[in-house]
């Protein structure tokens, strides 16, 4: 009677369907793909025993920054037999604070300790109040205590809090057995861009450029020997990530493209660079690696004088006596470059007379396609000065001004001839009516006055102006 | 026999797989580029040992502020048979929240330690929340504490966590042995500034100029024997430089303008100073070095009255309604006793009083000056000149026009001085000086000057009446 009990149960339970649990075995390989907008392209593949008809897997090595609604896993050994029924993140995890509010209005015990080390009190209560993981009102027999000192020591742990948070899915395998998956995911934490050194000649007229690739893992992960892939362009995200920006400053001119480096190549509208080695990014840790080297590129060295820019300063205004240093490169092959160029900070370097090289200042530049024009403001020349004063103004009509302007530009330098562009900003319908120099009209709002100096030489432009608006 | 070939060759593979690691050694020789944005470009000279192919060098003697993503390291022995591969700089450090965080879900003991210093109680359990690198939530048995005290014994540190933040090269050589190289890299916490000492003569008429230099090292590191470059002018840097500290200056000692220890040339666009002899810089340090000398600059003082500021700009500038201001006028050229670059920073004024001593007068900051222009310092304001306006009349002609008057009273306070104070009158768009009683001079299209003479114990009162449209 008793063995037919037994065996009717064995007999049952293949009919019940069980939910049996799989793990998830270590990585077999990576590929990395970094944006530059502080994400990363995560696949990761393991393998995994699954059983015939329906399991569950978990998997809680999860990066901390993981975006898991982004979260893709399938089976590269049976794409179609393995299909995701449901795939759960959770996140429940346990702390002080949930612990207390999930044991208000049961039995807790709380520990006090003598100066020895040894048990001074020890209480048992219902806690009534909890806050900030804190048990603030226990009933203890009758009496309230508020605020108990001691230990807590609660019996059991609540069902469904977890340690670390945890991937689960619910999958349906036609076939049974050791599964290839491939596990994908963006992360946060991942951001990469372009770090350039120039090093500018004795004349100023050629630099040899080196870029480099910073790469910064911040995603609290570490990714062994993973096949890295970089993406350059403005790859849009709808919600909106605070980019961590690290001081990204450059190295030094790499000697030359080390083997093995990157590959580049169109790719919808970016463009994708891949590295020919795998490489390991470790948890909290800024790589750099050579991108590209560019010797013997012609640049041309423009001052400009711009008093009036409404364009980007940090805190102050720009000083009205300063004459700015640009740097003009024109991307293109007969240059010496021709290459789309990831967006990043551009430092310039020259040579002094005991040829040291020495930092001459940095800027920022956009991505840049082939034959595009890179425009960098290094400094303020220090022995160049430039002082633009509005000598009249009168008002001929109700919409009408005039204005006399005295522009005067001063070459300190010893040796050097210079040529300043001295750039005017108008507003409405503008026309010269008298210039003692040649103005070029830029566009609707904008005059160029170009002046050549020679070493300790002042020129004074006067012209008058007239706005219609 | 096979399975011995085997193994024999199995074990070389694994012997030439693992990555070697090189040496690196002690600095031997340092050179230091500071500029005024709160940079340095610091260049270290050590040998390492490196064997041939591929080799991994590791460098854990990193500055505290050193940009590690500025840092370059090459090989001055070998430059093209080196070549860096890939450059990581760790900085995933212990830290109680950290191992903590590795530790959750795995076993931790507890001791607690009574008065004596000996062994109360001693518990092993499984660390289910950690916050703030305590853990807070601890598995024992069945039970749950929360809390718990005492001190917690971790069994091992876990993988992957560093000691200091470590700069990591994966170099391929073409020779393998002894090489020089050049490590350089930028780091925040070095600038420098300026410092200039005025004495300037009982009549006013001349200074004696003393510049330092005041170099800061807030960097997390020292630099002993380092070769001394300063770059004067405004490198352009993405980050805005941190704030700048400022540092006392000496009440310098007079000189003959001559050898200072710095070299002066142009560089780029900019100045280079260049200290002819090493130096050491301490951590948490500010250095003072003289950088010129030039005894006899004349200059010219003045007065000014400027009650109400350029409206373009007011709050960039200080106005007080009745104190008139004292301007020390310097032309930056050599047939006045100057003509030098001068970086900027700040100018002290000092003057000696009728007993002989040496006191201070006010101060001004001055921008990177090049030679032949002007420098202009707003030391104080005068004690025994004063200075009145006052708006009249304001008489609205039209939608866009008025007429004003206005009263300018100026008095001479001093027992035996006879003084020029120039008032300056700042004006909106169109404008014309009706009628005035002081010749007035148009400086721009926003600025009127007047100036007068006032003997000792003189008043006088500039009128004028302007008309003004927009």
């Amino acid at each position: 009677m008793r063995f037919m009990a037994v065996a009717t149960l064995a007999v049952a339970a293949p009919f019940c369907p069980t939910l049996t649990w799989a793990q998830v075995g270590p990585t077999t390989s990576m590929e990395v793909t970094v944006y530059n907008q502080n994400i990363g392209l995560v696949k990761d593949h393991r393998t995994v025993t699954l059983s015939e008809g329906r399991s569950t897997i978990s998997f809680s090595d999860v990066a901390a920054l993981i975006d898991p609604t982004s979260v893709h896993f399938k089976s590269v050994t049976d794409p179609e037999g393995v299909s995701i029924l449901e795939q759960n993140y959770q996140f429940d995890l346990v702390d002080r604070n949930k612990l207390m509010q999930k044991y208000l209005g049961r039995d807790i015990r709380i520990v006090r300790y003598d100066q020895d080390g040894d048990v001074a009190d020890e209480l048992t209560g219902t806690l009534l109040g909890a806050e900030g993981g804190q048990p603030g009102v226990v009933k203890v027999g009758d009496e309230i205590m508020l605020n108990p000192a001691g230990t807590v020591i609660l019996p059991a742990l609540p069902e469904g809090l977890i340690i670390k948070p945890t991937l689960v899915w619910d999958i349906q395998a036609d076939r049974g057995g050791e599964h290839e998956i491939e596990l994908s995911y963006l992360t946060d934490g991942l951001n990469w861009e372009a770090n350039y050194v120039a090093v500018i000649n004795a004349d100023d007229t050629q630099v040899d450029l080196n870029g480099w690739v910073t790469l910064t893992n911040m995603s609290g992960a570490r990714y062994p020997d993973a096949k890295l892939k970089l993406i350059a362009g403005d790859v849009r995200r709808v919600q909106e990530q605070p980019i961590t920006e690290l001081n990204a400053l450059v190295a030094m001119g790499a000697p030359k493209a080390a083997a093995n480096g990157f590959e580049e190549q169109a790719f919808f509208e970016y463009h994708l660079y891949t590295l020919q080695r795998p490489t390991t990014v470790a948890e909290n840790e800024t790589k750099q690696v050579s991108l590209l080297t560019a010797p013997g590129v012609r640049v041309t060295k423009r001052f400009i004088f711009d008093p009036e820019e409404r364009g980007r300063w940090y805190g102050r205004p720009p000083d009205p006596k300063k004459v700015k240093v640009k740097i003009e490169v024109r991307n293109s092959e007969e240059a010496g470059l021709g290459m789309p160029l990831p967006k990043g900070k551009v430092r310039v370097y020259k040579a002094d007379p005991d040829g040291a090289l020495q930092f001459v200042g940095e800027d920022l530049i956009d991505h840049t396609p082939r034959d595009e024009k890179i425009d960098l403001y290094i400094g303020d020349a220090f022995d160049i000065v430039g002082e633009r004063k509005v000598m009249e103004e009168k008002r001929l009509g109700p919409r009408v001004r005039q204005r006399k302007v005295e522009i005067s530009l001063r070459n300190h330098k010893e040796n050097d001839t210079v040529t300043v562009i001295a750039v005017e900003h108008f507003s409405g319908d503008w026309t010269i009516d008298q210039s003692s120099a040649e103005i070029a009209r830029k566009d609707a709002r904008t005059g160029e006055f170009t002046v050549t100096l020679e070493p300790k030489q002042e020129t004074t432009i006067t012209y008058t102006v007239t706005e219609r608006w | 026999m096979v399975a011995r070939i085997v193994l024999v060759a199995l074990a070389s593979l694994l012997v030439a797989s693992l990555p070697c690691m090189g040496q690196v050694g002690p600095t031997e020789a340092l050179e230091i580029t500071v500029y005024n944005q709160n940079l340095g470009l610091v260049k270290d000279h050590r040998r390492a040992t490196l064997p041939e192919g591929r080799s991994t060098l590791a460098l854990t003697d990193v500055a505290a502020r050193i940009d590690p993503t500025s840092v370059h390291v090459k090989s001055v022995t070998d430059p093209d048979g080196v070549s860096i591969l890939e450059q990581n700089y760790q900085f995933d450090l212990v830290d109680r929240s950290k191992l903590m965080r590795k530790y959750l879900g795995r076993d931790v003991k507890i001791v607690r330690y009574d008065r004596d210093g000996d062994v109360a109680e001693e518990l092993v359990g499984t660390v289910l929340s950690a916050e703030g690198g305590v853990p807070g939530v601890v598995k024992v048995g069945d039970e749950i504490i929360l809390n718990p005290q005492g001190t917690v014994i971790l069994p091992a540190l876990p993988e992957g966590l560093i000691v200091k933040p470590t700069l990591m090269w994966d170099v391929q050589a073409h020779r393998g042995g002894e090489h020089e190289i050049e490590l350089s890299y930028l780091t925040d916490g070095l600038t420098w500034n300026a410092d200039y000492v005025a004495v300037i003569d009982a009549d006013d008429s001349q200074v004696d100029l003393n510049g330092w230099v005041t170099l800061t090292n807030t960097s997390g590191a020292r630099y002993p024997d380092a070769r001394l470059k300063l770059v004067a002018g405004d490198v352009r840097r993405i980050t805005p430089p941190m704030g700048e500290r400022g540092a006392a200056g000496p009440a310098g000692p007079k000189g003959d303008k001559g050898d200072t220890g710095f070299g002066e040339q142009a560089f780029f666009e900019y100045h280079l100073y260049t200290l002819g002899r090493p130096t050491t810089i301490a951590d948490n340090e500010t250095k003072q070095v003289e950088l010129l000398t030039a005894p006899g600059v004349q200059v010219a003082k003045r007065f000014l009255f400027e009650p109400e500021p350029d409206r373009r700009w007011w709050y960039y500038q200080q106005t007080d309604p009745t104190k008139i201001k004292v301007m020390v006028e310097i032309e930056n050229r050599e047939d006045k006793g100057l003509g030098m670059p001068l970086p900027k920073g700040k100018v002290r004024v000092y003057k000696a009083d009728p007993d002989g001593a040496l006191q201070f007068v006010g101060e001004d900051l001055i921008d990177h000056t090049p030679k032949d222009e002007k420098i202009r310092l707003y030391i104080g304001d005068a004690f025994d000149l004063v200075g009145e306006r006052r708006l009249m009349r304001d008489e609205r002609l039209s939608t866009n026009s008025r007429r004003v008057q206005v009263e300018i009273s100026l008095r001479n306070h001093k027992e035996n001085d006879t003084v020029a104070i120039t008032a300056v009158e700042h004006f909106w768009r169109d404008w014309t000086i009706d009628a005035s009683s002081v010749p007035c001079v148009r400086k721009d299209a926003y600025t009127a000057e007047f100036t007068v003479t006032l003997e000792p114990g003189q008043e006088q009162t500039i009128r004028y009446t302007a008309t003004e449209r927009w």
